[in-house]
């Protein structure tokens, strides 16, 4: 199958009604939802990182975009979870300890989601035990965010966490974070936004997405 | 030469030693840097721009010889290592330390019964017939004068009564005062005192202090005065705050910067204007938010920055002034507004008890417009309240050619399709910069002219036909950006708003919108159900409510639903200093307000980003706003 069009454009303009029906339709032609993954919506996330890393979209414009692509993945996860799909890498992301805002982290698992990772999504409020049992069920990295100056310390203790694992890189991110921070703590990556983040992650990762 | 720091309209030479951080060297010199976060390399907002010296920066040397490229660094994290240097100060780097400041403030009918009073007193001499204490001798009259029995007689006081006695003859002036609902004498003075009783209300915010005087036997306002907090040339926001504050010394330091450097001088000036003495103000009420309060009274606030975000004390209740450093009467009364959480404070408890809402009135929906909006909800039983972390983007934060509300700021703009931007500016001066409301004015201008669409961005064939289009320099990109003032006389960068721009202003704007709409949703309500909406805080007077309901900021109600009565937390500490039963009346309501955290309210992520688009991605919520866009579009269609 080649690129569904219409539901290509769907997601990349944030039309959540639109790739509803679309991609529920296609499910009832019993279409191949991997073929559908791998050839419209991952596409169409990507045409979105593109453009917002070229300054044509902003947040809100990704945003609503991800969240038709939410909307989307909602329906053919389960169906991808039975046809036993691979994913390009696996992945675990949460919210550190302390902080509860999460609306730049749900991004980032989407971006990801639509780059065709398997996200662990911790939620908020992570503990190290959190991420080490994460990387115990297979992630093969730790994503941490903050939004608060005041919980980003905790980000430290995580990267100290898994100095003894140098096979699980630690990436930091989040609004009050930066490279310089991410320096000083010894973290093994950061980005700025969700969609360097994709970049970033598999970049040390060596995948090719 | 010297290491000489430039800035518009301004040019320092610094003798500060070498190898010292620019952002201390330019806090010494009088030129603080907007470090929002508190020197951590994060925010960004003491942006400089080197343009010859050398330097080491977060671990680099930078070597720059006249004529060379200028570099941007971080002045939290450069050091100057060359005794000559030059360096310039971008005007949205500076942190203004004059500002225009709301103080005006309304409150509503009340009955004042100051629990301050002053009683001139008889005490009768002790004889052999009457060997009692003198304490109990003006304790007597007291009780037969006042009708208060067992008063608390503090030591100092106790000190103060043989002298003020024998000076008077037997006539003393006592003033009495109430602390933590025990009758209290503050002090004693021989003879007969006449004149006002002072006291003094403060609304200690993040960024401005304000402070009025007023005569506790009256109630009349004999003067205001109001200065940034200092704690801003530390840090800028609540969180930052919170996280310099982290050893003992460090919490000793942020109390003085603002009791110290901020509240004694705000007292000083009342004094001076109202030609009285410190020492005899007998009573202060502060109102502030969770932080400040902790802040001042040198509690540590660790814990409201992270989950839980539980405070020390939430209600710490009142104190000596001499055990805050209140410039007062040493035994006159502090009292502290009672806050509701960590992040729902007092200020915003002092806006519901000066704006009297009230369950009873239907359903009413409050909202603090500041860096962390908070709100509050009343349907019928009890109050819901919540914040929402909006950003400094209002105030003039995280914007190119932000500033506060300053002389210099564009605080209003009116065009049309051929861009001729009308400009109203702050003070009789050349404008330096944009503060929120004029951003506000210009997002709500351009949708109604079609130069901005619904997600922020320029129809850029209308910014260049208007001669308007600029391509600023954002990190490794060129975002596209609106030219209000060309740079020229004396303004080194033209005054513009970016795409960029907008785009944090959106998100402040969605996170107040969507944080009401949240609340709302879960009492099950909607905004068209609301009787009262309350907009309190001082930005919510410069704001055109007209542009705030076009852009999305403020829900499409009823106009005559809407208030804006102006400094409500200034106006309920003024209320607790004249009526002695506003505290209890507080903490009744206090215990009756139930606090919700939106991140984990269920719609609260959708709401926020359908409401990041212009007016709203919901068009169902402003039927009024749309109505009108799509007119000017036919109308621009039959030009």
């Amino acid at each position: 199958m080649a690129r569904d069009q219409e539901l290509f454009d769907a997601i990349a303009r944030g039309d959540r009604k639109t790739t509803k029906k679309l991609v529920t339709a296609a499910v009832d032609r019993e279409e191949d939802v991997e073929v559908m993954l791998a050839d419209s919506m991952i596409p169409a996330m990507r045409h979105v990182g593109d453009r917002f890393g070229r300054n044509e979209i902003y947040v809100p414009e990704m945003l609503i975009a991800a969240r038709a692509m939410q909307a989307a993945l909602d329906i053919i996860e389960p169906i991808l979870a039975d046809t036993g799909h691979e994913p390009v890498g696996k992945i675990c992301i949460g919210t550190v300890m302390g902080d509860l805002h999460d609306i730049g982290k749900n991004l980032v698992v989407i971006m990801l989601k639509g780059a065709g990772y398997e996200v662990l999504d911790l939620g908020t409020n992570c503990d190290v035990k959190k991420y080490q049992a994460a990387v115990d069920e297979g992630a093969k990295a730790v994503c941490c965010s903050a939004l608060l100056t005041t919980t980003m310390p905790y980000m430290k203790e995580v990267v100290n966490h898994f100095l003894d694992h140098p096979d699980t890189p630690v990436f930091i991110g989040g609004a009050p974070v930066s490279q310089g921070f991410a320096d000083e703590i010894k973290a093994d990556g950061y980005a700025e936004d969700a969609s360097k983040a994709v970049q970033v992650i598999s970049g040390t990762l060596g995948i090719t997405v | 030469m010297a290491v000489s720091l430039t800035s518009d309209k301004i040019n320092v030479e610094t003798t500060a030693g070498p190898k010292k951080r620019l952002l201390d060297v330019c806090s010494r010199e009088g030129l603080p840097l907007n470090s929002r976060c508190g020197g951590k390399a994060s925010c960004g907002g003491c942006t400089l721009v080197l343009r010859e010296g050398e330097y080491i920066s977060l671990g680099r040397m930078i070597s720059l010889a006249p004529g060379d490229k200028e570099r941007k660094v971080l002045g939290c994290q450069t050091r100057c290592l060359s005794e000559d240097a030059l360096i310039y100060i971008p005007a949205p780097s500076r942190l203004e330390l004059t500002g225009k400041i709301a103080d005006d403030f309304q409150v509503r009918a009340f009955r004042p019964d100051s629990g301050t009073r002053r009683y001139v007193l008889n005490v009768p001499e002790a004889d052999m017939e009457d060997q009692r204490a003198d304490q109990l001798r003006l304790e007597e009259v007291l009780s037969r004068v006042a009708g208060v029995d067992r008063v608390h007689f503090p030591l100092e006081c106790l000190r103060q009564l043989p002298g003020a006695l024998q000076d008077g003859g037997g006539k003393v002036t006592v003033t009495l005062g109430m602390l933590r609902n025990t009758p209290c004498i503050l002090d004693v003075r021989a003879g007969e005192t006449t004149g006002i009783l002072p006291g003094v209300a403060f609304d200690i915010g993040t960024t401005t202090v304000v402070g009025v005087l007023v005569d506790l036997l009256t109630g009349t306002v004999l003067g205001r005065s109001s200065r940034y907090n200092q704690q801003i040339t530390i840090a800028d926001d609540v969180s930052a705050r919170i996280s310099w504050s982290t050893s003992p010394a460090k919490l000793k330091r942020m109390q003085k910067l603002l009791v110290e450097e901020t509240l004694n001088p705000i007292i000083g000036e009342l004094c001076d204007e109202a030609g009285i003495e410190a020492g005899s103000i007998a009573h202060s009420v502060v109102s502030g938010n969770t932080v400040m309060i902790h802040l001042l009274l040198a509690m540590d606030p660790t814990t409201i920055g992270r989950m839980p975000f539980h405070p020390v004390a939430a209600d710490p209740g009142g104190f000596w002034a001499m055990e805050t450093g209140l410039d007062m009467m040493p035994r006159g009364i502090v009292d502290v507004v009672p806050a509701i959480a960590g992040y729902v404070g007092g200020d915003i408890v002092a806006d519901i008890h000066a704006t009297g809402i009230r369950p009873a009135d239907g359903l009413t929906l409050m909202v603090d417009i500041g860096t962390n909006g908070e709100m509050v909800m009343t349907d019928g039983d009890g109050m819901v309240a919540c914040a929402t972390p909006a950003g400094p983007a209002f105030e003039g934060g995280r914007t190119r050619s932000g500033m506060r509300a300053a002389p210099g700021a564009i605080e209003r703009i009116r065009f049309g399709r051929e861009l001729r931007f009308e400009l109203g500016v702050i003070g009789d001066v050349r404008p330096t910069g944009i503060c929120g409301s004029a951003l506000i004015d210009f997002i709500a201008e351009g949708m109604r002219c079609g130069l901005i669409n619904n997600a922020g961005r320029f129809d850029l064939d209308m910014l260049r036909a208007g001669g308007a289009w600029v391509g600023v320099e954002e990190g490794d990109n060129q975002v596209h950006a609106c030219r209000l003032v060309p740079a020229g006389d004396g303004l080194q960068e033209p005054i513009v708003i970016t795409e960029l721009d907008m785009s944090e202003l959106l998100q402040a704007k969605s996170a107040i919108y969507s944080g009401l709409k949240t609340l709302l949703a879960t009492a099950g309500r909607t905004f068209r159900q609301v009787d009262r909406f309350v907009l309190t805080g001082g930005f919510a007077r410069y704001i055109d409510i007209e542009n705030g309901i076009f852009c999305g900021l403020l829900p499409e109600l009823d106009r005559a639903r809407i208030e804006v009565p102006g400094n409500g937390s200034l106006a309920g500490a003024y209320m607790t200093l004249m009526d002695r039963s506003a505290l209890d009346s507080m903490r009744d309501m206090v215990g009756r307000t139930r606090v919700i955290e939106l991140n984990m309210a269920e719609d609260f992520e959708q709401n926020f980003i359908e409401a990041l688009f212009l007016p709203n991605y919901d068009e169902d919520d402003f039927p009024g706003v749309i109505a009108e866009l799509e007119q000017g579009e036919q109308d621009a269609v039959v030009r």
